[in-house]
């Protein structure tokens, strides 16, 4: 046999496209916490060095045990694809800014081992995962999870638990400028509605984020407080007060568009977010919790894969 | 709004170019049997291998000289002496003997059955692969000539011609039909499908380019041993089993270490080997991609963004598919309409994760084929026995 002398130069065999809108997951991350970064900002302005501590930790605990689960699962870890940061900073923006360290890291490494990695990594995860970490601290730690209880020393109030205990008259002199600024009890990167708006806008312009979920959404929400509104103004908050108050930003543009847990068609979407956003409404005026958002979203998101089933006629069936 | 990425040029201007006969061609084979062995003596035109399966054609040899090496991928002559086989004639030959002749001088006629209508695609079907609008404009005898072979094998009642620029001369006795130029709208499926609309069912399509090479044969009565297709902004003429390293230079192109060299267009092709490797037969465009110009394919897990859904114009969940062929579930494959993809290559285009989703599709095609025909077998076997 002749030895093998490569041919010069040597070519790069792939698979077709052979060219690419160079928009990768990494980048979708990337932008997705440079979309987050106004509200991690205003969150250190209003609840001061306690909501960097919680989001840093957040943060680091979700990018340790995503590593770690990796590891374990034997796969290569793809923490370099910055989504662990994103569901780390999430989950912090959903907790009060006075959490214990143990709660942040309890909440942290739950949302990535049980919201993504036991589903087998990014995107086969039925759920947010960042709203798993959330729904099991708060069904496990009730008083640490409350706004209200675990910030007593703040002046500030949780809108949404005034309007669930006191009723809406309590509520009718917040007014909405201090609900957009982050003068409100809750999530600590959750209430600052106007950084949000202000992140979901650039997503929305840079292309990374459709639009379908957001918006119908945020219809959704204020459509339904507009209806309740309407049959009983005694008895309801006014519709704006709904989509300021507590976390239906942060859900319209972060935790519901989540790729993996929410659905892909142009319809799905839209029925999708109307459905969440809808629930939102009828959570809080129904349920034991102020705020409906996340168990909303999740209750949406389990009906993603029958939502997804609503597809055009494919190119030449039927 | 269509990326500009996306705009299927015209490559007008460009000059056509003729490559030299190189001194060694390399034909390559796709499932066939060669003919002759390795230090045989050829003629120009002779038959080098007989194809295995039906409806593709035989491969010749584009030079006079010795068999270098026969194998069952490839078939080497070295250009030695003179001397070339004689014309065919193929006048007074019609319908399904044409075909016949045609395919054992070197033409695929895998889709030319009886229809309907046909429909003469003349769009760009890739990024990059002007040649068939480009063909029709330079050689519209050449292309008539091939479309009235074709015609006589398909016998149809309507013929329609699909243009992108409707820079193509006029095609005796075809309706005209323009799409907008920009891809995908050149993939045969949907260019048929915007002329057509659902009466697209069944209609035969063939591209401009295959006419125009069926055409060359009608006129010459010899073996198609040289193909025409785009490069950089022009055509080039070169002799089927050309190495690549030669063509490049024609277009002042020339390939890097690590660089990408398509055998086809941007999103459809099929990338290139070796630069020693033969230019088969039935390429309509040369690309290269330099080093580095996009983010690598990447065996990635899909995280269901749903790019690839909102983008495909066969309206199918590629998403799924792709994850479907990934875990090996091709039945299921299936009940996600896998074969309605027009396999134009949006889908990976899009994919943030850069999953090679058109590569599963086609993976998930072939194996059910596979599938169906194992399950015939079996049907028919129990029947017999
Ligand atoms: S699945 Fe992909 S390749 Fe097939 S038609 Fe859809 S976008 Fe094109
Ligand atoms: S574009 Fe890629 S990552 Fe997005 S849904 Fe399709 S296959 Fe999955």
């Amino acid at each position: 046999m002749s030895t093998f002398s490569p041919p010069s130069p040597l070519l790069t065999v792939s698979a077709p496209p052979h060219a690419h809108c160079g928009r990768t997951t990494r980048g979708l991350m990337a932008e997705t916490l440079f979309a987050l970064a106004p509200a991690a900002i205003m969150a250190v302005l209003v609840f001061g060095l306690p909501a960097l501590r919680v989001m840093a930790l957040s943060c680091a605990v979700a990018v340790i045990c995503e590593t770690l689960c990796a590891r374990a699962m034997a796969g290569t870890p793809a923490v370099d694809d910055l989504n662990a940061l994103v569901i780390g900073l999430l989950f912090a923006f959903l907790l009060p800014a006075s959490a214990p360290w143990w709660l942040v890291a309890a909440g942290s490494a739950t949302s990535v081992v049980l919201g993504k990695m036991v589903f087998g990594g990014l995107g086969g995860s039925p759920l947010c995962a960042p709203l798993v970490g959330w729904a099991v601290c708060k069904l496990s730690w009730k008083g640490a999870m409350d706004y209200d209880l675990s910030m007593l020393s703040s002046s500030l109030t949780s809108p949404l638990a005034q309007l669930k205990h006191l009723g809406p008259q309590a509520v009718a002199g917040i007014s909405l400028q201090d609900l957009l600024l982050g003068q409100q009890l809750g999530g600590l990167g959750a209430v600052q509605v106007a950084a949000l708006l202000a992140g979901g806008a650039y997503l929305l312009i840079r292309g990374r984020l459709r639009p379908h979920i957001p918006l119908a959404f945020l219809a959704g929400t204020f459509l339904t407080a507009l209806i309740y509104f309407y049959l009983d103004p005694a008895a309801c908050a006014p519709p704006l007060f709904h989509l300021l108050a507590g976390g239906a930003v942060l859900g319209a543009f972060f935790l519901a568009p989540d790729c993996s847990s929410s659905p892909v068609g142009h319809v799905p979407m839209i029925v999708f977010g109307l459905l969440a956003g809808c629930l939102v409404v009828v959570i809080r005026v129904y349920g034991v919790y102020p705020d409906g958002v996340p168990f909303a979203i999740l209750l949406a998101e389990l009906l993603t894969p029958l939502v997804d089933r609503i597809r055009p006629r494919p190119l030449g069936v039927g | 709004m269509p990326r500009a990425e996306f705009l299927l040029t015209t490559g007008g201007g460009g000059p056509l170019r003729e490559a030299d006969v190189p001194a060694e061609v390399r034909v390559p084979l796709a499932c066939h049997r060669p003919l002759v062995s390795a230090g045989d003596a050829v003629l120009a035109g002779q038959k080098l291998a007989e194809a295995c399966e039906p409806g593709v054609g035989d491969a010749h040899s584009p030079l006079a000289g010795v068999v270098a090496e026969a194998g069952e991928c490839v078939i080497a002559v070295r250009g030695e002496g003179q001397g070339q086989i004689k014309a065919a004639d193929l006048s007074g030959l019609s319908g399904q003997d044409l075909a016949e002749a045609l395919r054992g001088l070197g033409l695929d006629t895998a889709g030319l059955v009886k229809a309907e209508i046909l429909v003469v695609n003349a769009a760009p079907p890739d990024i990059g692969a002007c040649a068939p609008e480009r063909l029709l404009s330079l050689f519209p005898e050449t292309v008539a000539l091939g479309l009235e072979a074709v015609k006589s094998v398909v016998a149809p009642k309507r013929t329609v011609l699909v243009m992108a620029h409707g820079l193509g001369a006029a095609l005796k006795g075809c309706e005209m039909f323009t799409v907008p130029p920009y891809h995908p709208n050149g993939v045969d499926g949907l260019a048929a499908r915007a002329a057509l609309g659902r009466k697209a069912e069944g209609a035969v399509v063939v591209s401009a380019a295959a006419l125009f090479h069926a055409g060359r044969i009608m006129e010459t009565g010899l073996p198609l041993t040289e193909i025409y297709f785009s490069l950089g902004n022009g055509l080039v003429k070169a002799a089927v089993g050309s190495p690549l390293a030669d063509i490049l230079p024609l277009a002042g192109l020339s390939a890097g270490e690590n660089d990408r060299l398509i055998l086809g267009g941007l999103l459809r092709g099929q990338a290139a080997r070796s630069l020693d490797q033969g230019l088969p037969k039935g390429t309509l465009a040369l690309c290269l991609v330099p080093h580095g110009a996009y983010p690598p394919v990447a065996d990635a897990l899909c995280l269901n963004c749903g790019e690839c859904v909102l983008r495909c114009p066969a309206r199918i969940m590629p998403n799924m598919i792709s994850r479907c062929a990934e875990f090996r579930l091709f039945e299921r494959a299936r009940q996600y309409h896998l074969e309605a993809c027009v396999e134009c290559g949006l889908c990976g285009y899009f994919c943030p994760s850069r999953r090679p989703i058109l590569q599963y599709i086609q993976l998930a095609k072939f194996e059910l084929a596979a599938l169906d025909r194992l399950a015939a077998e079996k049907a028919a076997q129990e029947e017999a026995s």
